[in-house]
């Protein structure tokens, strides 16, 4: 078990992607606090996570908000007393509203930074002096595939997640020499919420999407893009960043590992 | 245990034939056989024409020819692992050893390459790019490092791989083999189904 009397705080942890990652982590062993705005949803997961064996909790969070990761990292000591992982996941596609809007606007912007790269900015500074003392420590971004290159539509996100792997990389650097390693998973297609409302606005502002379902949107774009010819799922990036952030990636640092069917090479 | 010089091609064949009929399935394939030059490359402080064409032969055209040997058979299992031991080196260029640097990326290229190819019958390809091991290969790179760069003058091979790993590596440490095989192992083991990962 590689995450044996060992904690997690997973943001974002309440669905989709971050779910998928907490249930991995919790797998093998890791106790999880789920930090998330949705408290209905992240109760379930605390639940399912308990009924596993290993102990949860869920702490209400806003990434966006300095003031609130550390108050994320508090509760986690106080709760588990020690701290090994931090998975900054929590992610948004813009301004509430954003799926009807053909082209973003200004607080489509504001609100993707502050969730997507401020989000792991308040979340690694709320915890570094505890994991640099400790001189350990495991720290895992979820960027998306959509950052490593541009793509029609969507800047707004893309741009987000391409920061998102450029801040993990100045981190890994800040970081390595207390070994504490940095990486970044880049998910490619995955059926989740955000999913449904790109295909959603695409629906409205592509001609293409007109007459097609969401779900068939997605499936479009996967035998579009997609190599490997299939979606990815939840598990495939909960497999990825359990194992970045066990001791058996101890030499990877400063990495981005994208789990997206082969859509992009790198 | 097979004895298989990956540069010729029909004993390539001739391991798929043998492992095939041995095991049934080829679920993994690893491609790890690589050189450095060719002999007495360490000694040299510039590399010949031969050192280019032996370390091609070995660590892109070897490779080619085992993934050739193995491809029909995962083809038709609509299953397969390959990982492909590239190196840091085929990263970007070096002051020393330019041919090694060269065939490390074509490596990376020929991965990409493949993993295309066969996506479509969920044949998984990834390259894993080591960085600085304490291997028989790295005490003669020391050597050659000594003799060819002044700043390494004078110094033992382990001295070079000490100063290197102090000058290079953010995390302050060498990897070892342990590293690198957990790495693969999670490519293989995990069952992870993407395609391409740079790690």
């Amino acid at each position: 078990m590689d995450f044996e009397s060992k904690t997690a705080i997973v943001t974002g942890g309440a669905k989709a992607i971050g779910r998928g990652i907490a249930l991995e982590l919790a797998l093998r062993g890791s106790n999880v606090v789920i930090a998330d705005l949705d408290e209905e949803a992240a109760r379930e997961v605390v639940a399912e996570i308990k009924s596993g064996g290993t102990q949860s909790y869920y702490c209400e969070t806003d990434v966006s908000q300095q003031w609130s990761t550390d108050d994320m990292v508090e509760v986690a000591l106080e709760e588990f007393e020690q701290l090994d992982v931090l998975v900054n996941n929590a992610g948004v596609g813009g301004a509430s509203g954003f799926t009807t809007r053909k082209t973003p606007n200004v607080e489509d912007w504001q609100a993707t930074f502050d969730v997507n790269v401020y989000g792991i900015v308040n979340g690694t500074q709320s915890v570094e002096s505890y994991m640099f003392e400790r001189g350990y420590g495991k720290i895992v971004n979820i960027a998306s595939v959509a950052g490593r290159g541009g793509r029609p539509g969507f800047a707004t996100y893309a741009a987000s997640k391409a920061a998102a792997i450029h801040v993990s990389q100045a981190w890994a650097y800040k970081l390595a020499p207390h070994g504490i390693n940095v990486n970044t998973v880049c998910p490619g297609l995955i059926w989740t919420p955000l999913w449904e409302s790109i295909a959603e606005r695409r629906k409205s502002t592509d001609q293409q999407g007109t007459g097609l379902t969401p779900r068939q949107i997605f499936q479009r774009t996967v035998s579009e893009l997609v190599p490997l010819g299939r979606e990815q799922t939840v598990e495939d990036v909960g497999k990825a960043v359990a194992f970045l952030a066990s001791d058996r990636a101890r030499s990877i640092t400063g990495q981005g590992l994208n789990v997206d069917g082969g859509i992009r090479q790198n | 245990m097979f004895v298989t010089d990956v540069t010729d091609l029909e004993a390539c064949d001739g391991l798929t034939e043998a492992t095939t009929e041995l095991l049934g399935t080829v679920d993994i394939l690893v491609n790890n056989a690589g050189i450095a030059g060719s002999a007495g490359w360490q000694t040299r402080s510039y590399t010949t024409e031969e050192d280019w064409k032996q370390t091609y032969q070995v660590n892109v055209i070897g490779m080619s020819n085992i993934t050739t040997a193995f491809r029909s058979q995962m083809t038709k299992q609509r299953s397969g692992r390959i990982v492909n031991l590239a190196s840091i080196a085929g990263r970007e260029g070096r002051p020393s050893l330019p041919h090694y640097s060269a065939s490390k990326a074509a490596v990376i290229s020929l991965t990409q390459s493949t993993a295309l190819e066969l996506a479509r019958f969920n044949i998984t390809v990834n390259a894993i790019c080591p960085g600085l091991l304490w291997t028989p290969m790295w005490e003669q790179v020391g050597d050659r490092y000594a003799h060819d760069m002044p700043a390494y003058e004078g110094m033992n091979p382990r001295e070079v791989f000490d100063t290197m790993i102090a000058e290079k590596i953010p995390m302050q440490k060498e990897q070892t083999p342990e590293d690198i095989a957990d790495t693969v192992a999670f490519s293989l083991l995990m069952m992870l189904r993407t395609s391409l990962a740079k790690l």
